[in-house]
């Protein structure tokens, strides 16, 4: 009978450092391609390409667009100008809003942060909200508090991001009064360091509320779901005949095994949430990347908009790196399976 | 055996779900264990066997319940407790282990860990985390595994199918239980692993003096290690008594029908079936890795189910490939069947270079090896009628449409189903029903080589013996050569001429039945043989049983 | 066919599927109800709801809102339904042939899917929009192509898990050939989820087209309820009406298809559902 002699620190050690390797090889996979992608994007627009970045609907400076057209290599064949544009991207030259008079690069450097703060929360209220009501509904499946919550949660999934922003704007703010309608901070106020945090916390909360709402619904009804699949597994069985109390059957052996579908789903939903905080950003007038996009959208902005895509698919990427992390914590089978 | 009574379940009831297809899962159940005794419960799917040992602790599934009757424990009516008092009783005093060693442990914790869970719950007072740990490497170290301390740190899928059901005893074991309900614990097991399980049960269950309640479908476990046993069909008991006086002389003719129908009780007919000639079939140094890719960095996992295999099948004879599971006994058929391409070896058949076929001219051969797969319920398409999928296979070779269906429904009565079967599904059949649907489906190409993998494994015990039965006549109706796949060796005691022995993919003996039966050659064929459940009652080819059975 | 009987008695899905089939008579019967362009000015500007004729009031430039919700469903279902048949196609085609060959051909077109799943959909619609320009078959376009990696993966995971079943392998060995198997066996046995998720899909699809109207993409000549919602922004306090309503009908649309969805599921994989729904 053979015995598996496995160190598991050590194992797993291994594994970590191997997926992260994995993680980078996808990351720089990621951004040439979309890099590679933006750039058949600004040759398959309609009209000149100098026009297309230098992004001005309409008659741009003659002087201008010969300019351009030298910097970008335009007149060059194709795959010499895409080497040229890769090139630039990874020395971090994002190009230039002739829009804005700044390099793309300090622009979204500046907006970043407040799109990773709504989106961040947002992540993190829906995914920890989801568990935790998922897993009240799936423990008292059948009963009229899990049809409530079944209720609710269809239509919170069937609800417009953007609708609901704006509803909850009606309510918290035009009609009650409890909360900011829009911003980031109050403006023209002294605070202290501590009044500031509550400010933009005050701030905060409806729109990562809204953005969030829908992947609550999602990761909820999922980690229901999933809750009473494990309930009728085996070891949960084995848990009972070995003379568990059920609360302590549900924290224990129900919630790390439910939650792995979950986590996963997350992982996949990223992109979706991160598309969603830019018509959050427009209703809420919060100041980051998708309120940006908007911006761009609006004023043809090329380079912008090319420029936010490839940081946004960036925090996608950012984001499945942490529910990946979240997965290998609780389930050792990955780690120790690549490791053995 | 002590007089002590421990469990005594008087006229129990365990009442279904409305709107199924009986009313009671158990009825008017009545059955004791005393202390220092092993009392087998016997039954075949649907007998109720395994709701009763679960109404016991009252583990039952949702909708399940107990209508009526008592469960004494130790004199008092454990059916009328408190959940409390159940609990305490649960991984306590009564502790129950289960048949799928892999589902019954928690994936994500560490089996020591499940092991102090169960020392936790009872042990009073609490023990100290050293005491805990230790105790916990003395369970594992008593149900036989080596190296303790590892393995106390181990993830169950790291262990063996074996290695996890004796950690499943381990725990069992925690609380020193006065009674043990082990639910079918070596059915998913190999045969020479079931074989140590049930020696460890019988050294604890006699170590300790405790009552065993073991449920099992299989006659020869209960030969083997039953002082008693009870029988039950449909929900009821229909016999019970000691293990000498139900399997010599039994007065149920349900029970007898069991008995009978054990395999390798039958004896094959061991006169010359007259098989002679140049091989039909002949596969030389055939060989099969499986690679897995696991990811950029990695390096892929090798596994090499097939090493260096001949075999050989002559027109009308039938050979069984025996083996456990990683045999490659399975790989093996599917190579055969070119389901999956070896990396390298020859198969000649019928004159043809077997495995250079493609295209069309590998259509065109088809017809004449088939196969009948393990699982009845996954091998017919859910969605098409049982006629359309025998028919298909003429079909597809240019049979008009109206004639297959004229054969397949002939077929269908052949295997013993009416031809209105022909217009059904296959969902509206039982197990056994659908694997001769697939029999007829096979047949349907008059093929000359039929290749049954596992074929019988899924069903019943008295449904096996109808197959192999069915089986046995069709090959001598239409001329079929077999190659009969098998992990079981009565069965293939039972049906074959020629046995193949295979082990880590090798071929490890090969000879007539007979011979391998009576003069093993190579260790690990004594083994098996060694491993039958019930030798000693039920006599293979050539093996001298040393109690008669009585046979209806 | 059991499954249609099976379906119809359904609760929830029949709420459903009436609160659909309400939506898209409203969509047939738009011009025969407001036979004026939904665009024309019909009134004073700011008219709350019932009040001078009008069901749902009027928006800031006079013009009849429940005309524009009339209109607005044709748009939202049309978009909805023809975006996510070409999500369909390619996502099916995709991952069946991901699933049926196996090995390299499923290694790169999984990353392919991948990669459009790492993306941003809505960003990449946005893009490919603005691209092409704000039309009703660019905004097709956009959506078809950002919505069909969860069809490939599912097929390809059908497509997989069936290649391997034993019904699948003994029609090969009764030498069919492999067209055959796959149209017979494979697709039958997988079209259940994918007629699903295709359902679920098209819930997305409207969620995707609105919110491009909101933002101002969509195609300019075609009302919308996005579009409706988007112009209601600055006057929100004087004209609740304005948003509150074509936001109520995307919410009614979006909950009928996702309630049919789940259906569709209970009805056409009913063992699992039923386990899920009791516990």
């Amino acid at each position: 009978m053979s015995v598996i002699a496995l160190d598991a620190k050590g194992g797993r050690g291994v594994a970590v450092v191997l997926g992260i390797v994995g993680w980078l090889a996808k990351f720089v996979a990621v951004v040439l391609v979309i890099a590679t992608f933006n750039f058949v994007l600004v040759h398959a627009a309609p009209g000149d390409p100098a026009q297309v970045i230098a992004g001005q609907s309409g008659s741009a400076d003659a002087k201008l667009l010969s300019q351009l057209r030298a910097e970008y290599g335009l007149d060059k064949p194709y795959p010499v100008q895409l080497a040229t544009y890769l090139k630039r991207i990874l020395t971090l030259d994002l190009g230039f809003s002739y829009r804005q008079q700044r390099p793309v690069l300090s622009l979204l450097a500046e907006r970043l942060p407040a799109t990773l703060l709504l989106t961040g929360t947002a992540f993190l209220i829906a995914l920890f909200l989801g568990v935790v009501l998922g897993t009240l509904a799936g423990v008292r499946a059948g009963t009229w508090s899990d049809t409530l919550f079944t209720v609710l949660s269809l239509l919170l999934y069937a609800m417009p991001v953007f609708w609901l922003g704006l509803m909850l704007v009606l309510l918290f703010s035009v009609r009650l009064d409890w909360l900011p309608a829009f911003g980031y901070v109050t403006i023209g106020v002294e605070m202290t360091p501590l009044q500031h945090i509550r400010d933009i916390a005050s701030h905060l909360v409806l729109p990562a509320v809204s953005l969030a709402a829908v992947y609550l619904a999602i990761y909820a009804r999922l980690m229901r779901s999933s809750v009473i699949e494990v309930t009728h597994q085996d070891f949960i069985k084995t848990a009972r005949a070995k003379g568990l109390k059920q609360g302590r059957i549900v924290a224990r052996h129900i919630l790390r095994n439910a939650i792995l579908p979950v986590v996963t789903v997350a992982g996949m939903q990223a992109g979706a949430l991160v598309g969603g905080a830019v018509v959050i950003e427009t209703v809420f007038a919060w100041p980051g990347l998708g309120r940006l996009t908007y911006d761009a959208v609006l004023q043809r902005d090329y380079p912008v908009m090319l420029g936010i895509f490839l940081v946004m698919s960036i925090i996608v990427i950012v984001l499945n790196l942490v529910t990946d992390a979240i997965y290998r914590l609780i389930d050792p089978r990955v780690s120790l399976r690549a490791a053995s | 055996m002590s007089e002590d009574l421990l469990l005594s379940v008087e006229n129990l009831s365990v009442a279904l779900p409305p709107g199924g297809d009986r009313g009671f899962a158990v009825e008017e159940v009545s059955l004791t264990v005393r202390r220092n005794e092993i009392v087998c419960l016997v039954g075949e799917s649907g007998s109720g066997k395994s709701i009763t040992a679960h109404a016991v602790l009252r583990l039952l599934p949702p909708n399940v319940a107990v209508a009526s009757g008592a469960i004494r424990f130790g004199g008092t009516d454990i059916a009328a407790a408190d959940e409390d008092t159940m609990r305490g009783l649960r991984g306590g005093a009564i502790s129950m282990i289960f048949q799928e060693p892999l589902s019954a442990l928690n994936p994500l914790a560490r089996v020591g860990d499940q092991i102090a869970k169960a020392i936790l719950m009872h042990a009073r007072p609490r023990p100290a985390r050293a005491a805990r740990a230790a105790r916990v490497l003395e369970l594992i170290a008593a149900v036989g595994l080596p190296d303790p301390s590892t393995l106390a740190r181990s993830y169950p899928f790291q262990l063996s199918g074996g290695q996890r059901q004796r950690i499943m005893i381990a725990m069992a074991m925690a609380n020193n239980p006065a009674l043990l309900l082990a639910d079918e614990p070596t059915t998913a097991l190999d045969v020479t692993t079931q074989k140590k399980i049930l020696m460890l049960i019988r050294q604890l269950q006699a170590e300790r003096g405790m009552g065993v309640l073991f449920i099992t479908h299989d006659f020869g476990v209960v030969a083997d290690i039953a002082d008693r046993v009870v029988v039950m069909r449909n929900g009821r008991v229909v016999e019970q008594g000691t293990v000498d006086a139900v399997l010599r002389a039994p007065k149920d003719a349900y029970t007898k029908a069991l008995i009978a129908a054990v395999p390798g009780t039958r004896p094959a007919s061991t006169a010359s079936r007259g098989i002679t000639g140049e091989p039909l079939l002949s596969a030389l140094g055939l060989n099969k890795t499986f690679v897995t890719r696991q990811g950029l960095f990695r390096p892929a996992r090798r596994v090499q189910a097939v090493r260096d295999v001949a075999l050989s099948l002559r027109p009308r004879e039938t050979v069984a490939v025996v083996g456990e599971s990683g045999s490659g006994k399975s790989t093996l058929g599917r190579i055969i069947m070119r389901l999956i391409e070896p990396d390298a070896g020859t198969v000649d058949f019928d004159g043809e270079n077997f495995l250079g076929l493609r295209g069309r001219q590998l259509r065109a051969a088809r017809r004449k090896v088939q196969i009948v797969f393990q699982d009845p319920f996954a091998a017919l398409d859910p969605r098409q009628k049982v006629g359309e999928a025998i028919a298909r296979g003429p079909m597809a070779y240019g049979a008009p449409a109206s004639e297959a269906m004229a054969d397949a429904k002939r077929l269908l009565a052949r295997v013993g189903l009416k031809d209105s079967a022909a217009g059904r599904y296959p969902h509206e059949f039982s197990g056994g029903q659908r694997q001769r649907i697939c029999i007829a489906r096979a047949l349907a190409l008059k093929p000359v080589v039929l290749v049954a993998d596992e074929a019988v494994s899924a069903l019943d015990v008295s449904v096996q013996a109808h197959i192999l039965a069915l089986l046995a006549e069709l090959r001598e109706e239409m001329n079929l050569a077999m190659l009969f796949i098998t992990h079981d060796l009565r069965v293939a005691a039972e049906i074959a001429d020629r046995i193949v022995v295979m082990r880590y993919g090798e071929i490890v003996e090969q000879g007539e039945t007979q011979s391998v039966f009576r003069s093993p050659r190579h260790a690990y064929t004594r083994a098996l043989l060694d491993a039958i459940p019930g030798r000693r009652l039920f006599a293979g080819p050539g093996g001298a049983a040393s109690a008669s059975v009585m046979i209806a | 066919m059991d499954t249609l009987k099976a379906f119809l008695r359904h609760p929830t899905g029949m709420i459903g599927f009436v609160i659909l089939a309400a939506v898209v008579a409203l969509a047939a019967a738009a011009p025969a109800l407001f036979p004026d362009d939904p665009w024309d000015m019909i009134g004073a500007p700011f008219r709350p709801p019932l009040s001078d004729g009008l069901w749902l009031g009027s928006d800031m430039l006079g013009r009849d809102v429940a005309a524009g919700i009339a209109y607005g469903a044709r748009v939202s279902l049309l978009i909805g339904v023809v975006s996510t048949l070409a999500a369909v196609f390619i996502g099916v085609v995709i991952g069946a042939i991901a699933g049926y060959f196996g090995d390299k051909v499923d290694e790169v077109m999984m990353r392919v899917t991948e990669l459009f799943q790492t993306i941003p959909g809505f960003i990449l619609a946005i893009l490919l929009v603005t691209t092409l320009g704000p039309s009703l078959t660019n905004v097709i376009i956009a959506i078809g192509s950002v919505s069909w990696p969860p069809l490939a993966r599912l097929t390809r995971a059908e497509f997989l898990r069936l290649r391997g079943r034993e019904f699948v392998q003994a029609a090969v060995c009764q030498g069919q050939p492999p067209f055959a198997v796959v149209l017979r066996h494979i697709l039958p046995n997988a079209i259940s989820p994918i007629i699903v998720t295709g359902s679920l899909t098209i819930a997305t699809a409207i969620l995707i087209e609105s919110a491009l109207s909101f933002m101002g993409l969509g195609d300019p000549n075609l009302m919308s309820w996005g579009f409706m919602i988007g112009a209601s922004r600055t006057v929100m306090r004087q004209a609740w009406w304005m948003s509150v309503f074509p936001g109520i009908a995307i919410l009614l649309t979006l909950l009928a298809i996702n309630l049919v969805g789940e259906g569709l599921n209970d009805t056409l994989n009913p063992r699992i559902a039923r386990r899920a729904r009791t516990a």
